[in-house]
């Protein structure tokens, strides 16, 4: 397992060096001068050629990439030039409540595609059937600002059941507190996922449904229940584990948008903002962060299979 | 006399295969046809266009025009839908907005298209390519969407063809994979080689031969991707950084509702329901798409 | 001792397609003793695994796709009129089946031993432990060495032999009366064939356990069965035991399914026999009798009318104009 580990982990360097050039590059495009942001409209060109020289941005772009290249293999991220932390503290904290949002997201997709998903397969054809997928369809067209629109539009200004934006620390307000400012873009995010979730549990259990072992299983005289939660489950579990895996990076790219709705402190509120401070070195940052939390979940994903399915062996 | 046989001969085989073709199409047809879900699908996607098209005819005082006096009037009152917070009538937005919106995803799902297929068909032909241009593609998919086409839309400023500039830019290596993956299972079969030994050029090989029988799964993709684009772009203007105001696009207008959302809710549901009615329509015409051509091509 | 275990009465069993019902059994009867085994045999198509799956009661049911006539009597008990969840219970615990490929019917993600406890779960009340010592107790019945190990292992650990041998482990955990057995050598290698034909001999002597085999391998019915049912299209046409079929095949099909058999001791023949034409559509069943159309010997009538099953020996019935009742072949 530890030798496969590490075969997989030396091929994601490729495609992390390629990511970050494409970033990097990008990011250099953009006109607009950092020093001259910096130190404001006052500044005279002298003050701005001096801060562009002491920020490295006189070098050539190639150059410029080695040495942030050289600087993020020894653990250096850089700095903002607008938030005064440590790289890592900013990330840290801005990741934490997009996390969060993610995992209640993830959730609440889960809870409500699996049954779902497998009622219409069970039923596969008829009324409910036909009912769920709708539905399906229906939240794998919806963006998720649209949703979270028209969900505070209901529950906040309607009813006033839920608070329509901010965020509150769990240090601070418990998990309680936290969650109920959590709950309105969760379930956003949340419902449009569940789209995708449900359509690929059914078309899954569908697919596995029509093996012998389910036969055998009905020969033997286990109840059509069990046959599903057990059997049919349990085979259907690998394209299901690979979609959530996706939808997980999904789901953070979605928050960008999500986050500027509901005001919460978190990685796309950064992100957006940083993109019109030309904050160069958190932009980099966090995409190279966010690029290896998804190369990291498909790595989960794989290692997980294995303890679904005994018939994959890693270790080749 | 043997002669005139033998082209006789001829003549009719290239009938045949005529025929044959205009069968298969015929069988495309009737299954899609049949696809309920494909045929509303594309219902939709044609009411869209259609009224889209008559725009200038259903509101020919254009999506600018201001009615100072009936700022964010609520639906009635000779506004259908309402106004937004300058006075501009709603529906009028909302028609021109829906026509800017369809444009960009159709050019982005065009140029995915082309771009994808020539770089997928040449990643599948020549191996050296292969491994640079498919992990520059990697590299780009890596990336979520939305993220990359933020950072593309602040390199190269704000206006609608930079809009299907970067989107392009971003779904382009998903067209191509797909290419690139069929290309390659059609490059297993034994007449691919035939061709080489019988000194067909590459670019021949690659266009008349490789092409068009990927075409069928390439097109499906190309119709989800449609569909990504109209969403992407809608977060963008959303967002602010698409399509620029004051020209409409379905995400902008919802981006001027954000903060009116409390008392205007004319200006979240009507634009909000038309992005749905696309996308899903897009999504529905895909399915069925895929559905259709897939028993084909097995 | 000789009770009768299984009576099947009538049984019609047809499946709702684009093109209507089709009846895929039409009208089969046969009945079963406690210790016999039984042999159903025809080309493939003829309806063999359809009857039994419709013994159990395996169609899906909810869907009105699957339509049933006639009776089926387990022990004077008419499995028709059961529950779903009555006749969930008889599965298993009164009446088990095999499969021809024991790969695709094991489940891969479950251990061996896990397979084997689902059947105790369900209809025993036995404790996990005691669950676990059965199923390594079943492994040992069915000549699995090593069994305490093996239990835990995942069935693509086995060989094709061995995992059937872990079917019928599951089959028989219950000791149910009677064991389906759908043709359980097809898809191995002659030796373990004869290696799986001697456990089923060998558990049908010790655990006086009836046994349906469906095969269309007429040497593995010469070696094993009792008695023998030959079905063509959904129809039984012959049956009688197994010396007396053998040795006094009636009906052409039965003839030409005894021909087909490669004898090593004769003269090697210029080409192997083989009968003529293959089975039609269900769709496209002929008026009359149905095998006329790959018949040599068929007449007018055969194409008419369809024959009863007549009686023309002690325990031997056929299904054919060219014979008369209680005797007379005029087929030759």
């Amino acid at each position: 397992m530890g030798k496969y580990l590490m075969k997989r982990c030396s091929s994601l360097i490729p495609v992390l060096l390629i990511m970050s050039f494409v970033v990097f590059m990008l990011i250099h495009l953009i006109p607009g001068d950092p020093a001259k942001v910096i130190l404001g409209d006052e500044a005279t060109a002298e003050e701005v050629a001096v801060l562009h020289q002491k920020m490295g941005l006189d070098d050539p772009i190639p150059l410029q990439y080695a040495h942030w290249m050289g600087r993020i293999i020894t653990g250096n991220l850089g700095e903002s030039i607008f938030i005064k932390q440590p790289m890592g503290e900013i990330i840290k904290s801005h990741m934490i409540p997009t996390l969060q949002l993610t995992f209640y997201s993830m959730l609440f997709a889960f809870i409500v595609a699996l049954p779902l998903g497998i009622i219409a397969a069970k039923n596969r054809g008829r009324g409910s059937d036909s009912f769920i997928s709708s539905l399906a369809m229906i939240g794998i067209s919806t963006p998720s600002f649209l949703l979270s629109l028209l969900m505070i539009m209901f529950f906040a200004v309607k009813t006033g059941l839920l608070p329509s934006a901010g965020y509150k620390p769990i240090a601070q307000f418990g998990i309680e507190g936290n969650f109920r400012y959590m709950v309105l873009p969760a379930m956003a995010l949340g419902l449009v996922e569940a789209g995708l979730l449900i359509r690929m549990t059914r078309s899954s259990l569908l697919d596995v449904m029509q093996n012998d072992y389910i036969k055998m299983a009905r020969a033997k005289g286990v109840s059509e229940l069990v046959i599903i939660i057990k059997h049919a489950l349990k085979n259907a579990s690998l394209p299901i584990l690979t979609v959530m895996g996706q939808t997980v990076i999904a789901v953070i790219s979605s928050a960008t948008v999500i986050e500027t709705i509901f005001n919460i402190p978190g990685v796309g509120q950064l992100i957006v903002n940083s993109v019109t401070r030309r904050d160069y070195d958190v932009i980099q940052a966090i995409v190279l962060v966010i690029a290896v939390i998804n190369v990291l979940m498909y790595l989960l994903v794989d290692i997980l299979y294995q303890f679904i399915d005994p018939r994959i062996k890693l270790n080749r | 006399m043997e002669f005139a046989q033998a082209s006789a001969k001829k003549a009719s085989l290239e009938e045949v295969k005529e025929a044959m073709k205009k069968d298969e199409r015929c069988i495309i047809l009737k299954r899609f046809s049949r696809n309920k879900l494909a045929v509303y699908g594309l219902m939709i996607l044609f009411f869209l266009a259609v009224i889209a098209i008559l725009a200038p005819v259903i509101k020919p005082a254009g999506p600018y025009f201001l009615d100072v006096s009936n700022r964010l009037a609520s639906p009635g009152n000779g506004h259908l839908l309402g106004t937004d917070t300058f006075g501009r009538d709603l529906l009028a937005r909302i028609l021109y907005g829906t026509r800017i919106s369809l444009e960009i995803g159709a050019s982005v799902s065009l140029l995915s298209l082309v771009f994808g297929l020539i770089i997928g068909l040449y990643a599948s032909y020549y191996k050296f390519l292969d491994q640079i241009l498919m992990r520059i593609c990697d590299g780009i998919s890596a990336i979520p969407a939305i993220l990359l086409a933020i950072a593309f839309m602040a390199v190269l400023g704000s206006s609608t063809k930079n809009v299907i500039l970067s989107l392009s830019m971003v779904y382009i290596p998903t067209v191509a994979r797909i290419a690139r993956s069929q290309a390659l299972s059609i490059m297993e079969l034994t007449y691919i080689e035939a061709m080489r030994a019988l000194g067909a050029s590459p670019t021949r090989i690659i266009w008349r031969h490789i092409a068009p029988n990927i075409l069928s799964p390439v097109i499906v993709q190309t119709s989800f991707v449609f569909a990504k684009a109209i969403i992407t772009e809608a977060a963008l203007s959303f967002l602010g950084v698409g399509v620029p105001v004051p020209t409409p696009s379905l995400g902008n207008i919802l981006y001027e509702a954000k903060t009116v959302i409390y008392k205007a809710w004319w200006m979240v549901v009507y634009p909000g329901g038309v992005t749905a009615l696309s996308i899903l329509g897009l999504n529905m015409l895909g399915d069925g798409l895929r559905d259709a051509l897939d028993q084909h091509s097995r | 001792m000789n009770k009768t275990i299984l009576e099947i009465k009538q049984l019609s069993t047809s499946f709702k397609t684009d093109r209507g019902f089709l009846k895929a059994v039409d009208g089969v009867s046969f009945s079963l003793q406690e210790g016999e085994i039984l042999g159903v045999v025809g080309e493939s198509g003829c309806g063999k695994s359809v009857t039994m799956q419709s013994v159990m009661r395996l169609y899906d049911e909810s869907r009105k796709s699957v339509d049933y006539g006639g009776e089926i009597l387990l022990e004077n008990t008419n499995l028709f009129s059961l529950t779903s969840e009555k006749m969930q219970e008889i599965r298993g615990r009164d009446i088990s089946m095999i499969f021809q490929d024991a790969l695709s019917a094991l489940d891969p993600v479950f251990t061996v031993g896990n397979q084997i406890e689902e059947m105790l779960k369900i209809h025993t009340d036995l404790n996990p432990p005691e669950r676990k010592a059965k199923a390594i107790e079943l492994l040992k019945l069915v000549g699995i060495n090593s069994p305490e190990k093996r239990v835990d292992q995942y069935p693509h650990e086995f060989s094709g032999g061995m995992r059937q041998r872990i079917m019928i482990a599951i089959a028989l955990s219950c000791h149910p009366k009677l064991l389906i057995a759908d043709e359980p050598t097809t898809a191995l290698d002659v030796t373990i064939q004869a290696q799986i034909i001697d456990l089923l001999l060998e558990l049908n002597k010790k655990l006086s356990m009836s046994i349906i085999l469906i095969t269309h391998d007429m040497s593995v019915i010469a070696q094993v069965c009792h008695r023998v049912i030959v079905m063509y299209l959904g129809q039984i046409v012959e049956e009688a035991e197994v010396c007396d079929l053998f040795d006094h095949p009636t009906h052409p099909y039965t003839k030409g399914l005894i021909r087909s058999i490669p004898n090593i001791a004769n003269e090697r023949p210029e080409e192997l026999f083989v009968i003529k034409g293959t089975v039609p559509l269900l769709s496209e069943v002929p008026q009359g009798c149905r095998f006329a159309p790959r018949c040599s010997y068929a007449k007018d009538i055969c194409f008419a009318t369809m024959p009863d099953l007549k009686q023309i020996d002690k325990a031997h019935n056929v299904r054919c104009w060219l014979v008369e009742e209680g005797g007379t072949d005029h087929a030759e």
